[in-house]
C-alpha cells in the first residue's frame, strides 16, 4: 500500500505537482540517511550525500519506470553516492583481533547476550555493526533493520543475489565474532 | 528457548530491533524542497505523455503507403494493396541471395567451416546458462 502511495506521488510530481516530493522525502529520509551514515560514518557528510541524492532522484524522476519500488531506486542512488564518497576518503577500519575471539558458538553468544540488559545489548550490537566495513554495515541496516528483500538489496548494491547471500552470511559471522571479542574485552562473559 | 532453537539471523534481527534508523536534522525536508523548487519540474517527455500520437502517425503513414503508393518513393506501378506483396517478395529474394552468398563463403573455409556452428553453439549455451542461473537464483532467494 505504501509502495502504491510512492507511485501515486511520483505521478503527481511528473504531472507538475512538485510539492508531492516532500511526502517522498519525509517517508524515506531516515532510511536513506541511515544507509549513508553507515557507509560514510560522519553525520555532516551523510546528510549532504542524502540531500544530494534526493535532489538527483528528483531530477531523474522521469527515468524511474516503476520496475522496482521507489525506495529501492532511491536507496541505490544513496548507496552509490556514499560508496563513491568513501572511495575518495579512504577510510581505515580496525581489523578483528583474532586472539580475542573465543571459541563460543553463535548460540552461546546469543545466550550470553540475553543475560545483558537491553541497553547493553544495543550498545554491543551497534559497536559490532560499526566495526564492519562501510558496504557491509549498510547491508546490515537494509537486511536486518529495514527488512529489505535480498532481491531489492541486490538491486540497490548492484551485487548479484548469490553474492548478497554470501555477504550476509559472512557479515553475520563477523558480527558474532566482534560481539564475542567485545564481551571478552569487557569481561561480560 | 534451548540453544538448538536459536536462529542466528533471528537473534541478530532481535538485537538490532532496538537500534532505530537515524534521522537527519529537523529542517532536512525543507532544505531539499527549497532546492527542488528552484529546479525545473521533471515532466515526462512530450511523446511519453502522448503515446497515441505515435500510433496515429504510424497508422497514417502505413495507410498512405498502402493506398497511395504513387505518393511515396515506392514507385508508380502498383495498384492499391499490392505493394506489400511486392516488397515482401523483393526482400525475401534479396535475403535469400545474401544468405546463399554467405554460405558459399563458409564453403570456402574448407575443413574449418565446423568452427561456425561450434561457436554459435557455445554462444547459445552461455546465453542459456546465464538465463537459467538467474532464474534459479531468483527462485531460491
Amino acid at each position: 500500500m505504501k509502495d502504491q502511495d510512492d507511485i501515486y506521488h511520483v505521478q503527481q510530481i511528473l504531472a507538475g505537482k512538485t510539492a508531492s516530493f516532500a511526502y517522498l522525502v519525509d517517508r524515506h529520509k531516515d532510511m536513506a540517511f541511515t544507509i549513508a551514515l553507515k557507509i560514510v560514518r560522519n553525520r555532516e557528510d551523510a546528510e549532504e550525500i542524502t540531500q544530494d541524492s534526493f535532489v538527483k532522484a528528483y531530477q531523474s524522476l522521469r527515468s524511474f519506470k516503476g520496475e522496482s519500488k521507489f525506495s529501492t531506486w532511491l536507496y541505490r542512488i544513496v548507496y552509490n553516492a556514499a560508496i563513491s564518497h568513501t572511495r575518495r576518503q579512504k577510510h581505515e577500519f580496525t581489523a578483528i583481533d583474532e586472539n580475542l575471539i573465543g571459541n563460543m558458538t553463535e548460540n552461546e553468544i546469543v545466550e550470553n547476550l540475553d543475560q545483558l540488559d537491553s541497553e547493553e545489548q544495543s550498545r554491543l550490537v551497534a559497536a559490532a555493526v560499526d566495526h564492519l566495513p562501510p558496504d557491509e554495515s549498510a547491508l546490515v541496516s537494509l537486511f536486518y533493520m529495514q527488512e529489505t528483500s535480498i532481491e531489492d538489496i541486490s538491486r540497490i548494491t548492484g551485487l548479484s543475489v548469490s553474492n548478497v547471500k554470501v555477504k550476509l552470511h559472512r557479515i553475520r559471522k563477523k558480527l558474532y565474532d566482534v560481539m564475542q571479542q567485545k564481551m571478552v574485552k569487557t569481561q561480560l562473559v | 528457548m534451548t540453544p538448538k532453537e536459536i536462529q542466528p539471523d533471528e537473534a541478530i534481527k532481535r538485537l538490532l530491533m532496538y537500534s532505530k534508523p537515524e534521522s537527519p536534522s529537523a529542517d532536512f525536508t525543507a532544505r531539499i524542497m527549497e532546492q527542488v523548487l528552484a529546479e525545473p519540474a521533471p515532466e515526462k517527455s512530450w511523446l511519453a505523455r502522448n503515446p497515441w500520437i505515435l500510433f496515429i502517425v504510424t497508422s497514417a503513414v502505413f495507410l498512405l503507403l498502402f493506398y497511395f503508393p504513387v505518393w511515396s518513393l515506392f514507385g508508380y506501378e502498383f495498384t492499391p494493396g499490392q505493394f506489400l506483396m511486392y516488397y515482401a517478395g523483393k526482400y525475401v529474394t534479396s535475403a535469400a541471395l545474401w544468405l546463399g552468398e554467405a554460405l558459399s563463403r563458409f564453403a570456402g573455409m574448407g575443413k574449418m567451416w565446423y568452427l561456425v556452428p561450434v561457436s554459435v553453439a557455445i554462444l547459445l549455451l552461455a546465453v542459456f546458462d546465464q538465463a537459467f542461473s538467474k532464474r534459479a537464483h531468483l527462485k531460491t532467494a
